[in-house]
């Protein structure tokens, strides 16, 4: 039985912004793996992050929405900084650092998990809507904190993208994923870069994390499924490339909100785990396909 | 000069026995402790045997999975259902678990392990935290998260000591298995892919096939490991699958030293002890505080204890010969 052409076309349109949103989180890790040549597994803590100080600046101290939500980002992006010069840096410097860093972003992932459930306690929380109720175009209906998501997540992609055309951080960063070499040779202060380009992937972190914990709610392990689609959709749309990020994450949304309406609901997140797997198998490389030196090889 | 000379024969009688004694202390150990710590041991026999799994991918091959305490829950679920639906003997149940962990590891080392770079790390972490998913949902099978009450391997109610000898024994055959793996061609092989791709598959080294099948393999022994723990304490559930397991594995490893498998021992009991003394501190802080230890050890003490011991024999003795063999020991297995 095919359902009607108008639920269809609603399915469509969530999956496309469920992709995009989706696709902030596959941003943030190509910056990093593009630049860095780095597999961040504690990214997802900094969603989680983000959530909590976006929703404790509101809830007990109050904060108007309009200021809560740039200043959660930008403290979380401080903190990425400091995290990346405290415990990352450092391994530049020693032989063969390759798996060594991704144990080290794996023990960080567990440690900011651990604190949270120390700090926060295992509860859910919900931060406030930003915009109630449900939106509706034509026949296609969208809640509003969706929306709004989808808005931010377009808007943060397309200020990215300025950032690497237009600034001078930005060609540092597109020349370091070219060759590191050969930057540092043209004397781009590449440790400098790599903590902004860390600073800046935490922000895009932040920036998925206050918005969609209002849809998927907030506890300490709420990074942990946005960080698994961001390496899904990576790893579908070809690692390191910005395209690749938002064609994997437009199919991911696809597949899954397709999968949770006609397969089951309670495996929405498992859809994904077989996408990549498939995609490992048959096509390797992703989507676009670019090959990239990564660290660990 | 004589305190150096008698120091060097006992270093020389430690060589030669040390595996003999630490057999005998291991074998009447645990008639003198309370059953408390003996239950402690018999954990660390499992967490032990899942690290030397772990460590023979990545301290001996140079694969870091992270999801080897996945392939620990599936032997353990495997064998546990088994038991409870079919009624399985559980003493065939921890054969039963190691191969039930075999086609899972196949796959997922098969499937990623063909590209270079990290997609194993991606893979089985990915594969850990939808397997949690999976058996939280599934309650009408698995018991969902309260878990379910599985037959144990010997009657309820019998003392632990029969637990820790089976422990011990298991433990011993997984450590002879990877010892001998790890002496063999294979070995070299292992070796060799860590050092140096590019190299190793100059040389002829068929680097996919070895990685797959030692990942198989090491697959395999973490399920025998996980099937064991279940049939001791009895239930299975969800918590065998979270990050936190995968966590206490690692730091067994690195606190020994990647690479070695006395350190994988020493760092088993270390770290059980640690955890023992934190749990009466304060329960839940042995993850923050260990995975803290996780980065300070990487960045500062990459050897591991094992390293540190080996320095400070090749110091205390000032003989050049056992400094020599140390280091040649460094060379060879780390």
């Amino acid at each position: 039985m095919l359902p009607s052409p108008s639920i269809l076309l609603q399915y469509l349109v969530i999956g496309l912004s469920m992709g995009l949103v989706y696709a902030l989180m596959g941003l943030g890790l190509t910056l990093i793996l593009g630049v860095m040549k780095l597999l961040n597994f504690a990214h997802g803590e900094f969603y989680m992050l983000g959530g909590y100080i976006n929703y404790y600046l509101i809830t007990s101290f109050g904060a108007p929405v309009y200021l809560a939500v740039p200043l959660s980002i930008l403290s979380t992006a401080l903190i990425g900084m400091a995290v990346e010069r405290l415990t990352i840096r450092p391994m530049y410097f020693v032989e063969k650092p390759g798996d060594y860093v991704l144990v080290v972003t794996f023990a960080l992932s567990i440690f900011f998990k651990q604190l949270a459930l120390t700090l926060f306690g295992p509860f859910f929380k919900k931060p406030p809507d930003y915009l109630p109720g449900i939106l509706e175009f034509g026949p296609v209906r969208i809640s509003g904190n969706l929306f709004v998501a989808l808005i931010v997540s377009v808007a943060v992609i397309f200020g990215v993208i300025v950032i690497l055309r237009k600034t001078y951080v930005g060609r540092a960063w597109r020349a370091m994923a070219q060759n590191v070499i050969v930057a540092k040779l043209s004397g781009v202060n590449v440790y400098r870069m790599n903590m902004y380009v860390f600073g800046l992937s935490t922000a895009t972190a932040a920036a998925a994390g206050v918005f969609l914990t209002s849809i998927y709610l907030l506890f300490p392990d709420a990074g942990v499924f946005p960080l698994i689609k961001g390496y899904i959709i990576i790893a579908i749309g070809g690692m390191g490339s910005i395209g690749g990020s938002l064609i994997g994450g437009i199919v991911l949304g696809l597949v899954e909100t397709f999968g949770s309406a006609f397969i089951a609901t309670e495996y929405k997140d498992i859809f994904g785990f077989i996408l990549l797997i498939l995609f490992l198998t048959i096509r390797p490389r992703g989507i676009l396909g670019e090959k990239l030196e990564l660290v660990g090889g | 000069m004589a305190s150096t000379s008698t120091l060097e024969q006992f270093n020389v009688f430690f060589k030669k026995y040390s595996r003999f004694i630490a057999l005998a202390v291991a074998l009447v150990l645990p008639l003198f402790l309370s059953p408390r710590w003996v239950h402690t041991f018999i954990v660390a026999f499992y967490y032990m045997i899942v690290a030397l799994s772990w460590n023979l991918c990545a301290g001996y091959t140079g694969q870091f999975s992270f999801g080897h305490h996945a392939f620990s829950a599936v032997g353990a679920y495997a064998a546990g259902l088994l038991a409870y639906y079919y009624g399985l003997p559980p003493a065939a149940g921890i054969i039963v678990g190691g191969i039930a962990a075999v086609p899972i590891g196949f796959v997922l080392g098969g499937v990623s392990l063909r590209t270079r770079g990290p997609y194993l790390a991606l893979t089985t972490w990915a594969f850990a935290e939808c397997l949690n998913i999976v058996l939280r949902n599934e309650y009408e099978i698995t018991g969902g998260t309260k878990g379910l009450l599985i037959p144990t391997l010997f009657p309820r109610g019998t003392s632990k000591l029969y637990y820790y000898y089976v422990g011990l024994f298991l433990f011993a055959v997984v450590l002879i298995l990877v010892y001998k793996l790890v002496k063999s061609r294979i070995g070299l092989y292992m070796a060799a892919i860590r050092d140096d791709v590019d190299v190793a598959e100059a040389m002829g080294v068929d680097t996919v096939k070895w990685k797959v099948l030692v990942f198989t393999f090491s697959s395999f022994l973490a399920g025998l490991g996980g099937a064991f723990y279940a049939y001791y304490i009895g239930l299975i559930s969800p918590s065998l699958a979270t990050m936190g397991e995968m966590v206490m594995v690692m730091i067994i490893v690195l606190f020994g030293g990647m690479g070695t498998l006395e350190g994988t021992i020493i760092g088993g009991i270390f770290i059980m002890l640690i955890s023992e003394f934190l749990r009466g501190i304060m329960p839940g802080i042995s993850l923050l505080f260990f995975s803290a230890v996780i980065i300070i050890l990487i960045r500062f003490f990459r050897g591991g204890l094992i390293e540190l011991i080996r320095k400070l024999i090749a110091g205390f003795s000032s003989s050049p010969s056992v400094a020599e063999t140390g280091m040649k020991n460094i060379s060879v297995e780390g």
